[in-house]
């Protein structure tokens, strides 16, 4: 096993004249937490982007479980991303017109083949397996945010990528997303998680505070 | 999983794609119609232009030796030899026997009209309406001028061919001498006795005949001495449109090798047609009537490049309207494009969700407009031809291959736009 599952060496991120990040270094252990902070324009959504491959770096290198894949074109870093990454949304974003099964067998297709079973027992995980007919209408918003979660851990990623995830949630449904993520975080899982809320970001082994695209800040518990 | 994701796309904005199989079936309907009149113009042109011209003529084969001097033909054997009644029926009988769509013999006396001596007529002796057996008179065909000449006006009735009596008079010739229908007219050829006829008709229509009298073939073969006598028979035969290989088999027949020979033979070309018949006839002297043949060639490959053009124009047409269609629906479903980026789906996996669906949505449209376009083409094929259009088994396919390739084509443009859709969108709420 590597060391670090996460390492990035000189990130440089222009956007024409402006660099969003510059000269960022930055590690994540195997089971780590990590919470990302610091405020609008401080460069945690272009982070986020060329954490999760979605994005390529102007220059700098992306070790990805020992991959460099920070010169990966966009059909590489789609298959680096499907098998990595899981990525939860700050709002939820189901496919309206697939059940909650359905949507968590959506992306083990892209990933491999579909097992209904596998997908069943995710859900059975979050505690949706009375919800795996329903549409995402038909769920409540913290239902929603677990079906995103159980999506997320269906291909068994190496790193959970969280946008605000309990963002969009009322105190109950964001306490029991929350739990999620520390028994995830217990079995060993790697979250990084992107937060407002300090007391989420209390939750990881540290967080990072980023201003103008760099850390100004870190903090461990 | 994709099946589940195709129904639900398919279903999705029905509007829209009602709309999209609406554009893809018009297109559809049209290549139906066009292929449809495309493949069967051939017959159906020549058997209309046949109708105003008959496309071979059979003479004696001493007709062939020419001698003109001075305008004036001093052919020795003019006129001494004569084709035989009796081998008619063989004129069915040629490989291309099915394509002959009527045939008449004639025969033609000089004759003095009694009460205006001063003015000789021809009187032409043909085949009105009759049956005539095939070589082995198993079977029977219906022929005569009636057929062959189908846009003759006749004022009256036609004469019946088993009444020798009976005649047609050309319009002005009845004219100048001021005769009408019911009337008797006696005439006298140059030896032997005169013939009292009857009056059945007046022709209007063919200046060929306008000063002529017609009567059935045996009235002139009987005054003329020729029983079974006829000095040149009219056909009128269905041929594709002149080729390459047929005026190279007109110019220089020699030149075919065995394969090039076998084609023309086994192709209705009016040439090929020609031969047969040169073949199956005794002395006789087969001329295709290049100038119907040609125009018929060239109206027929006029009408098939116009028919092409179309065919690419509404192509082009549906394609960009289809194309305006996929690139709406592309531009609202881009969140959920950028979704199933985001949570691992490659280009090609979105693209091939887009072209399933175009192939449905053009089978769908392909088989709408295969049927409406063969509808229309028995509209047409009525209006024009007076007769159905065949259904040929090979329209389908194409039809169906057109409509799925306007699809496509359409579809195609929209899929660039897939690639441009970035899944950050997704990410960070922008869907």
């Amino acid at each position: 096993m590597n060391e670090l599952i996460l390492e990035l060496k000189s990130i440089k991120r222009c956007f024409g004249k402006i660099t969003a990040l510059d000269d960022f270094h930055f590690n994540v252990k195997p089971g780590e937490w990590v919470s990302i902070m610091g405020p609008s324009g401080s460069g945690k959504t272009t982070l986020l982007n060329i954490l999760a491959c979605l994005d390529t770096p102007t220059s700098g290198d992306y070790l990805l479980d020992g991959i460099n894949v920070a010169s990966f074109n966009e059909d590489q870093r789609t298959v680096i991303r499907r098998e990595k990454i899981g990525l939860v949304f700050q709002q939820f974003h189901l496919i309206p017109y697939l059940t909650a099964l359905e949507n968590i067998l959506l992306a083990q297709y892209y990933h491999s083949v579909i097992d209904e079973d596998e997908a069943m027992a995710v859900l059975v995980r979050v505690g949706l397996e009375h919800r795996a007919t329903h549409l995402p209408s038909q769920l409540s918003g913290g239902e929603q945010q677990r079906v995103c979660v159980a999506r997320a851990l269906i291909n068994q990623p190496a790193i959970i990528l969280a946008d605000e995830p309990t963002g969009n949630l009322d105190e109950e449904n964001e306490a029991i997303v929350l739990k999620f993520f520390k028994d995830l975080h217990q079995q060993g899982k790697t979250i990084i998680l992107v937060t407002h809320n300090p007391e989420i970001g209390q939750e990881g082994d540290r967080i990072i505070y980023l201003h103008h695209g760099k850390i100004v800040e870190k903090v461990y518990f | 999983m994709f099946f589940r994701l195709l129904e639900d796309s398919v279903l999705r904005n029905r509007r829209r794609k009602v709309l999209a199989v609406v554009t893809i079936a018009i297109a559809a309907t049209l290549m139906s119609v066009l292929a449809h009149i495309s493949i069967d113009i051939g017959n159906k042109m020549a058997k209309e232009l046949n109708s105003y011209e008959t496309n071979i003529r059979i003479l004696p084969k001493s007709e062939g030796v020419s001698l003109f001097l001075g305008g004036v033909d001093y052919n020795p054997l003019k006129g001494r030899f004569f084709l035989n009644e009796k081998d008619l029926p063989r004129i069915k009988g040629i490989f291309w026997g099915n394509n002959i769509a009527g045939f008449s013999p004639f025969l033609t006396v000089p004759v003095k009209i009694t009460g205006y001596d001063a003015i000789p007529v021809p009187l032409v002796g043909t085949f009105f309406q009759r049956q005539i057996g095939d070589v082995d008179g198993s079977q029977s065909f219906e022929t005569g001028i009636r057929f062959i000449k189908p846009y003759w006006t006749i004022q009256g009735a036609w004469p019946d061919d088993l009444q020798q009596n009976n005649a047609l008079v050309g319009k002005a010739l009845a004219d100048a001498l001021n005769l009408g229908v019911g009337q008797s007219l006696q005439v006298t050829p140059d030896k032997g006795a005169p013939v009292v006829l009857q009056i059945t008709g007046i022709l209007s229509g063919d200046d060929t005949y306008d000063h002529a009298v017609m009567v059935p073939i045996e009235t002139v073969q009987n005054l003329a001495g020729l029983p079974d006598g006829v000095e040149s028979i009219d056909v009128s035969a269905m041929s594709v449109p002149e080729s390459a290989l047929s005026r190279k088999a007109r110019t220089h027949p020699d030149s075919l090798d065995v394969q090039e020979y076998d084609l023309w033979y086994c192709t209705s070309y009016v040439s090929s047609i020609a031969h047969q018949l040169e073949e199956a006839i005794p002395n006789a002297l087969v001329k295709p009537v290049w100038h119907v043949a040609e125009t018929q060639g060239a109206v027929i490959n006029k009408i098939q490049l116009l028919m092409f053009v179309m065919t690419l124009v509404i192509f082009i047409a549906a394609g960009l309207g289809v194309a305006t269609i996929i690139q709406t629906s592309i531009l609202e479903r881009s969140g959920e494009i950028a979704l199933m980026k985001a949570i691992g789906a490659a280009n090609h996996h979105v693209a091939l969700l887009f072209v399933a669906e175009a192939i449905l949505l053009g089978v769908i449209g392909g088989v709408c407009g295969y049927l409406l376009g063969m509808g229309f083409s028995q509209i047409i094929g009525f209006d024009l031809f007076t007769s159905t259009i065949a259904p040929s088994p090979i329209v389908g396919p194409v039809v169906g291959t057109y409509a799925v390739a306007i699809s496509l084509t359409g579809t195609v443009f929209g899929l660039t736009r897939i690639r441009r859709i970035s899944p950050t969108a997704a990410l960070h709420g922008r869907i």
